[in-house]
């Protein structure tokens, strides 16, 4: 009995001893830095985070260091507290959550440094130059809302609404479209960036065959379907936007249709053959326009409400083909949109007079997207060479115009491909937008911080648990939203009404409401 | 050892033996007659795609039954490879009978005999339809081996079985998704036959319960899936799976219950102790002599249902499809044509005449084969913008392999903007299947978006079986980023259009533009011929012959000659050089005389004259496509 005791005594201690020695063996050493040799450059790292202006409250910005070596070691330190160190045998960086909220939390308006070291073969350690990035005073909205969906053509099958926080990497889906048996979830949109105040867009084989295609508003706890179409709509509701008293919601009716280029680098293409704007007035479940948003020879879309709710802000071009269902129509290069925005009084449901904000024949381009800061003073719109869709245009960039002067400028944060998509926090301080500048195919969500001045800083890839996560994404973040909070309904909550029934139908005709509101001077461009 | 033990032994030698050849049979079969890696080539919606990490597994871990689809999706790569495939498929069944053995040999407290062997023979016959089944029957197979384990926990007092069923409830639930619902029902089944009716009840209970908590509760997946997920008729399991699969899962209750039946039966004709049962070797010692030759015709029964079954289920003609499919994937040309002649008439769809014709161009045998096999006006290429819907219209495409072949024969083609157009759709209807990627890497690689090629090729780099594939790719990329030196890129940028007009939408304009790109482009000539031959558009097949001479054909192909007879002899026009031989004027004539001998009655006479000339343009044209033909 005793022999049997020593031998596993023995081979306990054995097994102790090899398990020490392989643990020396594999841990990660703390680098020794005294002697390192200095590298006279920046660590090229993946994704750039470099000279970029973060949020306090964002999620650690994991990186990959593009650089050969065995071991990396890196130092992120700001002006207060301690600093963060990392280290690794593998060129992935991830940065501990605690210690990063801390040191973001404690250096507000401060620099945010990375020291990178690499370890080469021969063991000795180089330490590149530092990268800089600086955290901003200003927090972002928490959670981040888009869509996910693959680089569709025409067919489309696998796509959801996903919400992040923003503040970590937790993502869920709001939405998913298997759970409609493969129908089409689009342009969500928030009132004021309230996360229980939601649009979504449905579309699917119609009733009784299928579930039907129209809004769904998500409001508190209920979800309800609604079928805007009257008449005299061309259409079902495309693109929204709720009005700041919550009981408005403008919307687009477009036809939208697809084509195709044999020689381009980007394929797809999109030309909006007829649109027009109504409104939908959630009290009394009616739909209501104007002759001036819903003209027969115009196209009207992109509609967004001032903060103050007094105007309708959109974009218009002359529709010049007369057949509506055949694309490309003949002269779809040349369509380009003015800036337009219309008076409107919640209280009377009456519409001022439209009056041009931008016109396309002083910028050259085609002017959609506006999307207006919280507090009414700048509006951020996108510009391509033509068309409505400019995340198909390598020319689509945003652009930001001051409302009370009414210059605009092309913002800092573009880049030769297509930028568009865009949307604002609830300080103003921070947009999202969709970008395609990493491969000129597939949208990415980025970051910008636009400070009091309305320059827009460096942007950065909305960061991932992964930093090599972009590397092999294959799908989008389209329609990157901003929001306060984290949507109350989720997944089946909402799914489960929209496999229902229930559509609330508007029963009244689009109306020409009458005009009576006020008017400003036309916009004066910056050089 | 006495004479009666030895008999017992040399009894379950042949047993065993017999057991280990129907296996040994069954992979055989599975292998070398149904083939696996066909299905990895077929293109359906129920084929999943695997890659490596572990992202991609927390994507099923976040609801109940993912794991086995996991593991499901991992396993079916293996497909791949038909003889690890075929290993995979014989093992489902081994488990699946080994579970059948168990629990018939519980509710009947005897050994099963070779029943349990019916739950392999059903697995045989769900193969042989060649349905994607392995989510399903591995949940089966997780469902059963919960029901084994707890049958085979000998406790009985209530409480202790109570708490063993709800132990196993949960993580099986998780593990099987709905499949759980048939633990919960043999479990009961189990109970109920030995008169422990609280325990019958409470699993009938939770096997509704359990699933809401968890699935609807805890994991808010809807209704269908929480009840659904992997059961037959679940909308994700492929339908012609479903009677086949609803009967693999019918079994075992079945099994189950006849088991129970005989054992009571017995008991009613015999009354003995209750400890007796179970310990007793089946037709054992003293046994009357019926019980020697039960077994003996029971097996023989087994051999006879497993063959019928393997005959009489056996799709052949949806295996020349799949066959076609998977020839095509490895470009073995001679072999596709020699399967698509086999495949009958009603098979044919657009991907097989797409396949076809794409094999003929690469076996240089479009310009003088293309009528020796089924054709019609658009059975040559497709226009993308042709399966766009109308403004605001609904979706109405093709399937998604007809995407995925139109954009192999557009990237042969050169066309690069429609080959990657087409392969996104294929993504899109057909998820991340590795070729898609490929594919989309490639085309990008082509256009100078190396960005793009880089992310695919990483997506691409956790396949199981393209992984390797993608990683030297990747690493080529590296080293030269342009990838000037490759032969397939090049070939893409010299024959990729710089600029392209409206006119390019349709077939004959994108062919034409091609053509007008690179004369030397001759799947872009040969194709072009071929789509005006099969529309009849003779003036413009006269058009484009003198082209012939400039191709390095050694003569002008037989069914362009035989369109410019038929363009001289309609029209009255000579036709330029080459013109058609004397032969083939000669033969006309022949024709035309042959179809004026038949009458006025067309239908016959073109099924008459089909036997001659088949294979000539003159009976397609006066036949499929003169007007008034009416076929």
């Amino acid at each position: 009995m005793k022999r049997r005791w020593r031998y596993t005594l023995a081979l306990t201690g054995l097994v102790a001893v090899v398990a020490c020695v392989l643990c020396h063996m594999l841990r990660v050493r703390a680098p020794m830095l005294d002697g390192q040799g200095q590298v006279g450059r920046r660590a090229r790292i993946r994704p750039d985070y470099c000279d970029v202006t973060i949020p306090p409250n964002i999620a650690p910005m994991n990186f990959i260091i593009e650089e050969p070596g065995k071991q990396y070691h890196v130092r992120i330190h700001s002006t207060e507290g301690e600093s963060v160190l990392i280290t690794a045998r593998e060129p992935r960086i991830k940065i501990p959550p605690r210690a990063w909220r801390k040191l973001l939390n404690d250096n507000r308006g401060e620099k945010l440094f990375f020291d990178v070291y690499v370890r080469a073969d021969d063991g000795h350690w180089d330490r590149f130059e530092t990268l800089a990035n600086t955290i901003a005073r200003e927090e972002i909205d928490p959670y981040l809302v888009y869509r996910v969906i693959n680089s569709v053509f025409t067919m489309w099958q696998d796509m959801s609404i996903r919400q992040r926080d923003l503040e970590n990497f937790n993502e869920s889906v709001i939405l998913d479209s298997r759970s409609l048996d493969v129908g089409c979830i689009h342009c969500h949109a928030f009132l004021a960036r309230r996360p229980d105040q939601m649009i979504i867009h449905m579309r699917h084989i119609p009733v009784p065959d299928g579930y039907g295609s129209g809004m769904v508003l998500v409001r508190g706890g209920r979800v309800v379907k609604v079928d805007t179409r009257t008449a005299r709509s061309i259409g079902f509701a495309g693109i929204p936007s709720w009005h700041p008293s919550g009981r408005v919601i403008a919307f687009s009716m477009n036809r939208f249709a697809q084509f195709f280029h044999g020689a381009a680098l980007e394929v797809r293409d999109v030309v909006d053959l007829e649109s027009d704007m109504a409104v939908y007035l959630l009290d009394s479940h009616t739909v209501t326009s104007t002759r001036d948003i819903s003209a027969p020879g115009v196209l009207e879309t992109w509609p967004e409400w001032s903060p103050d709710g007094r105007y309708l802000y959109y974009c218009s071009a002359p529709l010049t083909w007369q057949d509506r269902y055949t694309a490309p129509p003949e002269d779809y290069e040349q369509v380009r949109y003015a800036l337009r925005r219309i008076g409107y009084d919640v209280e009377t449901d009456t519409w001022g007079e439209p009056e041009i904000v931008l016109s396309p024949q002083e910028m050259g381009l085609s002017i959609i997207q506006p999307r207006i800061s919280p507090d009414g003073r700048f509006l951020l719109f996108c510009m391509c060479d033509y068309g409505t869709f400019p995340s198909f245009r390598a020319s689509g960039d945003l652009y930001l115009m001051d409302l009370a002067s009414r210059r605009c400028r092309r913002l800092e944060c573009n880049s030769d491909r297509a930028e568009s998509w865009h949307s604002w926090s609830s300080n103003g301080r921070w947009i999202v937008f969709s970008s395609k500048r990493d491969d000129g195919l597939l949208l990415r969500a980025y970051l910008s911080h636009i400070d009091t001045n309305g320059t827009a800083h460096k942007p950065f890839i909305l960061p991932q648990e992964d930093p090599a996560f972009y590397g092999s994404f294959i799908r989008m973040h389209q329609m990157p939203e901003l929001v306060r909070g984290s949507v109350p309904l989720r997944g089946e909550d909402i799914a489960c009404h929209l496999r229902s029934d229930d559509w609330v139908r508007v029963g009244l005709p689009v109306t020409a409401a009458t005009p009576a509101a006020p008017t400003r001077g036309r916009a004066r461009i910056a050089p | 050892m006495s004479v009666l033990a030895v008999g017992s032994v040399r009894r379950r030698g042949a047993f065993a033996l017999q057991v280990v050849a129907f296996f040994v049979l069954l992979y055989l079969y599975v292998w070398l007659r149904i083939e696996p890696g066909l299905l990895y080539f077929r293109v359906a919606p129920w084929f999943p795609h695997f890659r490596l990490g572990l992202p991609f597994f927390l994507e099923f871990a976040a609801y109940p039954g993912g794991i086995v689809e996991y593991v499901s999706a991992l396993l079916s790569q293996f497909y791949y490879y038909p003889w690890i495939g075929a290993l995979v498929l014989t093992v489902v069944g081994a488990l699946l009978c080994l579970g059948a053995r168990v629990l018939i040999g519980a509710a009947g407290g005897v050994r099963p005999g070779v029943v349990h062997l019916l739950s392999a023979v059903l697995l045989l016959v769900l193969c042989s339809r060649y349905a994607h089944h392995l989510a399903t029957s591995l949940a089966l197979v997780t469902a059963v081996a919960g029901v084994c384990v707890y049958t085979a926990i000998p406790w009985r007092r209530g409480a202790s079985r109570a708490a063993l069923f709800l132990g196993l409830c949960a993580p099986l639930y998780y593990l099987a998704g709905g499949a759980y619902l048939l633990y919960a029902a043999l479990c009961a089944l189990h109970e109920l036959v030995r008169k422990r009716w609280h325990l019958g009840a409470l699993c009938l209970a939770c096997g509704l319960v359990v699933p809401y908590a968890l699935g609807t509760c805890l994991f808010r997946t809807r209704t269908i899936d929480t009840y659904g997920r992997l059961l037959p008729f679940h909308p994700e399991v492929e339908p012609i799976a479903l009677g086949l699969a609803v009967g693999l899962y019918a079994f075992f209750p079945l099994a189950a219950l006849g088991a129970a039946a005989r054992r009571w039966l017995k008991k009613v004709q015999t009354p003995e102790p209750e400890e007796s049962s179970g310990t007793g070797g089946g037709a054992g010692a003293g046994c009357p002599p019926e019980a020697e030759t039960r077994p003996l015709l029971a097996s023989a029964a087994l051999w006879v249902t497993a063959v019928a079954a393997a005959l009489l289920s056996f799709d052949g003609d949806f295996k020349r499809v799949l066959q076609v499919e998977y020839y095509a994937h490895r470009r073995m040309w001679p072999q596709v044509l020699e399967t698509a002649r086999l495949v009958p008439r009603r098979h044919y769809d657009l991907v097989v005449y797409l396949t076809v014709n794409w094999a003929l161009y690469h076996e240089g045998r479009l310009p003088h084969d293309l009528l020796r096999y089924a054709q019609h006006r658009g059975s040559l290429l497709r226009a993308p913008e042709e399966f766009i819907p109308p403004a605001g219209g609904e979706y109405t495409g093709p399937s998604p392999l007809t995407y995925m072949r139109l954009s192999d024969i557009y990237l042969d083609l050169g066309r690069v903007n429609e080959s990657e157009h087409m392969a996104h759709e294929a993504l899109e209807g057909q998820g991340p299947r590795p070729w898609i990627l490929e594919r989309i890497a490639l085309v990008n690689i082509g256009k100078g978006r190396t960005g793009v090629a880089r992310t695919f090729l990483r997506a691409l780099e956790g396949d199981l079986v393209y992984g390797k594939w993608a990683r030297q790719r990747l690493r080529r990329l590296e080293a030269d980023p342009s990838l000037s030196a490759d032969e397939e890129v090049a070939r893409l940028r010299r024959f990729r259009p710089q600029h392209a007009g409206r006119g390019e939408r349709s077939i004959d304009g994108m062919l034409r533009a091609l053509l007008a790109k690179n004369g030397r482009n001759r799947m872009a000539f040969e194709y072009l011929m071929a789509y005006y031959l099969l529309t009849g558009n003779l003036e413009g097949v006269v058009g484009k012959l003198e082209r012939v001479r400039g191709l390095g054909y050694s003569s002008t192909p037989r069914n362009y000659e035989e369109a410019a007879a038929l363009y001289a002899a309609i029209s009255g026009r000579s036709v330029g050089a080459p013109a058609a031989s004397e032969e083939t004027v000669r033969r006309l004539r022949q024709f035309e005389q042959a179809l004026l001998r038949q009458g006025g009655d067309s239908r016959a006479a073109c099924r008459a004259l089909a036997k001659d000339y088949g294979d000539s343009y003159f009976l397609y044209y006066t036949c499929y496509l003169a007007p008034g033909s009416g076929q």
